[in-house]
């Protein structure tokens, strides 16, 4: 059983939500965009968590995650991150803030 | 396009986009010597299909403007304010980045989130890089000015939860009876308003009738069938009452749509939330004699109607709620609130659910599709008031409750499903199902979207978008917010703005009331055409915008919906381009935003946020470690979505491409399976977590509106009761003028100079008359709040005896904008902008005010 190294970026409105613009993550080589984000949550506590999910434990509407260059659409949490035997992934995440108005 | 190509030597037709207000109308510009003679509509393509509006062929005026900044300007009287003088010092480019540099590094080390950066509603760039400059930034701090005043922040919510877009029409091709409420969509504003006035106009030559309710006997009422004026703010008293007599009187309503396409079967408990069962959490429903989970495949019908038992709760669908909840509103009740006699009011009901054809179906290119030729619109007029929500809720349900709704005859989201150009499959979007099998919209222009529901949190923007989760935000909280961060719980004072194409002194509500509230931010930029009251009162540095006609640019339409016609017809996407160069020492926004983003060391942030924000997939993506120009990032996103061989110079060649439209790109709803909402239940428990936590902080916050179903429920005007106070005063637009911006020109003033309305405030030809007002004279207008704005009267027969209607954005002060110096007046000084004159879930302004009016004794 490997691992699979997860280099996280954070893009957007990240002030007071986590402390540093990168972070280096270990996790199980079937690991999903799920997994990814609960990890993080458990790292960065309830500030995190209320950023990127919403009520429903969906994604929060202005949060958008970027996994080798692709972006997952935001509903599916299930999307694995790595391709088989893949060993090393890069995701980003985006926390924008809506723009206000209409 | 071949007429449209430069010709050799450099002049001849350019195909470049309108940006003379939101709409963005392909136009082509004809140049002769270097020098622009004419801006006419652009045949070649649907935005506009040929044609333009006056403030499109009046673009050479503002492009060519004496008055135009042309150099950089610095303050120099520290002293900010109204009528202060700021001492400008004329300096260079490099100076005034290298102030800006400095600034902004200092405050991105510390708290990014104490930059603020307002953009307009009025003067789309597509690209809109301070948007992306600001995410890249690290700020929250993002608005619209002008936005949640001039524009409808009900009514898009509405159009998101009910059509998957951002604005909505009537299906002109096959609609028979059109309702509009304060609004004057395909005649003259809202949205592609050239376009969509042909089809408008086809569809009244075809037939259609129209009835047109709204204080005044505006631009679509003058044209109409029937026009009903009603009392100032109180449209969904109307709707609710319409609504009722179809429901509870005539037995008219779409069961086959209910049951299929919206929550309405939904059991809905004593506590007004659903029903939901055990095991799985969704949604119950009542199938003969057992509830099911919505989605059970076994449904063979779903109640809409009854009272059932699950579970030892009592519960009903919430179809019935809605019929219960409405016979409160009977057209005698609404006829007290809205002055609408009742029998009009139950004609208008008979006549839209007997126009509706309930149960009817049409032929489209092979395709079998139901038939409802009936439509409900509204815009600012009716929504744009204390409750906006409530207001678009029970407007839209009129649709919902006939099945008028996305397809062919009905209300059709603005091009709400893309199924994408027919070689590359993009862009794509549409509505999806989503929690509790209701519809989630793709195509979003970047706002909060409504549902899924955010989360309530404490205040963190000075927009406080934390306590709009269902709501797509305002620019009124930041007026607030910025003079008292602390009372608002903001962690962070402001440090920074930067404005953009704004006059936010003239677009967001009591001049005096902004100008006090933003003085406190230590550092202010302007990025604008002419020096207007924001940059003299309130700017440290002006910077000289270059005018859209010297732009090179994408859509601000990058999703293709909003400002693309609605209905059948083609997709199309354009470029903007330059047609001349700017004057020396005029620079593009978004040309300075990239360096300074250079200058910032932040261009590698701003490269990965534009890969998100324009949907860029490999290999057309932005490498984060190197730098672009405009040109280059705008050729990597065209052939990004239509292939390699279209690329920046081949829409500048071409200005435009296009392809049909599909029919289920068209008329969706009976190709997509989801369901949306006729009750709001959601919106019970936001509306808790919002109290919670405002109640948590100590913050002031009401929280009444969150409700399942709508109410009409009266704006503070309609609540005060001073003596002499009985006129409601409210803003309305006309088509040739774009909100504060357009006054300097002086075709579009010419215009203005010469009819009765723009530069006026409309009153009853009778009661003026009773206060011996006559035409001409000049009046005040003074609200019960002690506001006051001075005008020149203008009397009509067509305009309810209580209403008091001010055009525009008028009463400009700045020297640095001569031509519109002392025109016309602003109706948002009569407002004190502040949170009474606020819808609390959608964050749009009331722009109603009791007031009084008398001559002017000078």
């Amino acid at each position: 059983m490997g691992f699979l190294d997860v280099a996280v970026s954070f893009r957007g409105i990240t002030r007071g939500v986590v402390d540093a613009p990168q972070v280096q993550l270990r996790l199980s080589p079937d690991a999903t965009v799920a997994d990814l984000l609960h990890s993080l949550g458990d790292r960065y506590g309830p500030r995190f968590q209320e950023r990127v999910f919403a009520q429903d434990g969906s994604l929060q509407s202005y949060v958008t995650l970027v996994v080798n260059g692709a972006t997952v659409e935001g509903s599916d949490l299930g999307h694995r991150l790595a391709a088989e035997g893949q060993e090393q992934v890069e995701a980003q995440v985006f926390i924008f803030s809506a723009m206000a108005g209409g | 396009m071949t007429e449209a190509r430069l010709q050799p030597g450099g002049d001849g037709w350019i195909p470049t986009i309108c940006s003379m207000c939101y709409n963005q109308c392909g136009v082509r510009v004809h140049r002769v010597n270097g020098v622009v003679v004419k801006v006419e509509g652009n045949p070649d393509t649907p935005y506009g299909m040929g044609r333009l509006c006056g403030k499109g062929v009046a673009a050479i005026m503002t492009l060519y403007d004496p008055h135009r900044l042309k150099k950089p300007l610095k303050r120099t009287n520290p002293q900010k304010g109204i009528g202060v003088d700021p001492q400008w010092e004329e300096i260079t480019w490099d100076k005034a980045l290298n102030i800006m540099v400095n600034k902004l590094s200092a405050i991105r080390k510390d708290d990014p989130r104490k930059l603020i950066i307002a953009s307009s509603v009025a003067i789309p760039d597509g690209i809109r890089l301070d948007w992306q400059f600001g995410v890249a930034f690290g700020t929250c701090n993002r608005y619209i000015s002008g936005a949640s005043t001039h524009c409808g922040a009900g009514e898009h919510l509405l159009g998101y939860l009910k059509h998957a877009s951002w604005n909505k029409f009537a299906d002109y091709e096959h609609c028979n009876y059109l309702l509009l409420f304060g609004c004057n969509a395909g005649f003259s504003a809202y949205y592609s308003p050239t376009s969509m006035a042909q089809k408008c106009a086809d569809a009244r030559r075809r037939g259609m009738k129209l009835v047109v309710v709204d204080p005044i006997c505006n631009t679509s009422a003058e044209k109409a069938d029937e026009w009903v004026p009603i009392r100032v703010g109180t449209d969904a008293a109307l709707a609710l009452a319409m609504i009722n007599v179809l429901l509870n009187e005539l037995g008219v309503f779409d069961a086959a749509y209910l049951k299929h396409h919206t929550n309405a079967p939904y059991l809905v408990g004593e506590d007004g939330l659903y029903i939901r069962d055990k095991g799985s959490s969704l949604p119950l429903v009542w199938d003969n004699d057992s509830p099911k989970p919505y989605n059970d495949p076994t449904i063979e019908d779903f109640a809409l109607e009854g009272r059932y038992q699950v579970d030892g709760q009592t519960c009903q669908p919430a179809f019935s709620r809605l019929k219960e909840h409405v016979r409160a509103y009977t057209p005698e009740e609404a006829a007290k609130i809205t002055t609408v006699p009742a029998a009009t009011i139950r004609r208008l009901a008979q006549e839209f659910g007997q126009a509706a054809q309930i149960g009817s179906k049409i032929f489209i290119q092979g395709e079998e599709l139901p038939l409802r030729p009936a439509a409900v619109l509204y815009f600012s007029g009716a929504q744009g008031h204390k409750h906006s929500f409530l207001t678009s809720a029970a407007l839209e349900l009129l649709n919902a409750v006939v099945g008028a709704c996305d397809v062919p005859g009905g209300v059709l989201g603005a091009n709400a499903l893309c199924l994408g150009h027919p070689t590359t499959g993009l862009p794509t979007y549409g509505p999806k199902e989503g929690p509790d099998g209701l519809m989630v919209a793709d195509g979003w222009r970047g706002m909060r979207k409504p549902f899924p529901p955010g989360r309530a949190s404490p205040p963190e923007s000075f927009d406080l978008s934390e306590l709009f989760p269902v709501g797509i935000g305002s620019s009124l909280p930041t007026v607030v917010t910025v003079a008292d961060p602390q009372g608002w719980k903001i962690p962070y004072e402001a440090e920074a703005m930067i404005i953009v194409a704004s006059n936010v002194l003239m677009s967001l509500g009591n001049p005096e009331t902004v100008a006090e509230a933003f003085a406190r931010i230590p550092f202010i930029v302007s990025f604008n055409l002419n020096l207007n009251e924001t940059a003299d009162a309130l700017a440290d540095l002006v910077l000289p915008d270059a005018c859209f006609l010297e732009k090179l640019d994408i859509m601000h339409n990058r999703l293709l919906n909003s400002r693309l016609p609605t209905g059948e017809g083609e997709w199309a996407l354009l470029v903007k381009q330059p047609v001349v160069p700017p004057p020396e020492g005029v620079r593009d926004v978004n040309e300075v935003v990239l360096e300074l983003a250079e200058r910032l060391g932040i261009s590698g942030e701003l490269n990965a946020v534009l890969n998100v924000w324009l949907r860029l997939r490999p290999p057309y993506t932005l490498d984060v470690n190197k730098r672009y120009t405009l040109a280059e990032i705008f050729d990597v996103y065209y052939r990004c979505l239509f292939g390699n061989e279209h690329s920046l110079e081949w829409f500048k060649e071409h200005g435009c491409i296009k392809w049909p439209k599909r029919l289920r790109e068209v008329y969706w709803r009976p190709f997509i399976p989801v369901r949306t909402p006729i009750y709001f239940e959601h919106f019970i428990s936001v509306g808790n977590e919002v109290r919670e936590v405002t109640q948590r902080l100590g913050l002031e916050w009401d929280t009444v509106d969150y409700q399942a179903l709508p109410d009409w429920r009266p704006c503070l005007a309609h609540e005060i009761k001073k003596d002499g106070f009985d006129f409601y005063a409210f803003y309305y637009k006309v088509a040739w003028h774009t909100f504060s911006w357009t006054q300097q020109n002086p075709w579009l003033d010419e215009v203005a100079r010469q009819e009765a309305w723009s530069y006026r405030v409309l009153l009853n030809e009778r009661v003026a008359q009773e206060r011996g007002i006559k035409e001409g004279d000049p009046i005040w207008v003074e609200s019960t709040e002690g506001f006051k704005v001075k005008g020149i009267a203008t009397l009509s027969q067509a305009v309810h005896p209580e209403a008091l209607a001010i055009a525009g954005n008028g009463g400009h002060w700045a020297p640095g904008l001569p031509g519109a110096l002392g025109k016309g007046a602003l109706g948002a000084t009569l407002h004190p902008t502040n949170f009474q004159y606020m819808d609390f879930v959608s964050g749009n302004q009331d722009l109603c005010a009791k007031a009084r009016v008398y001559k002017d004794k000078g």
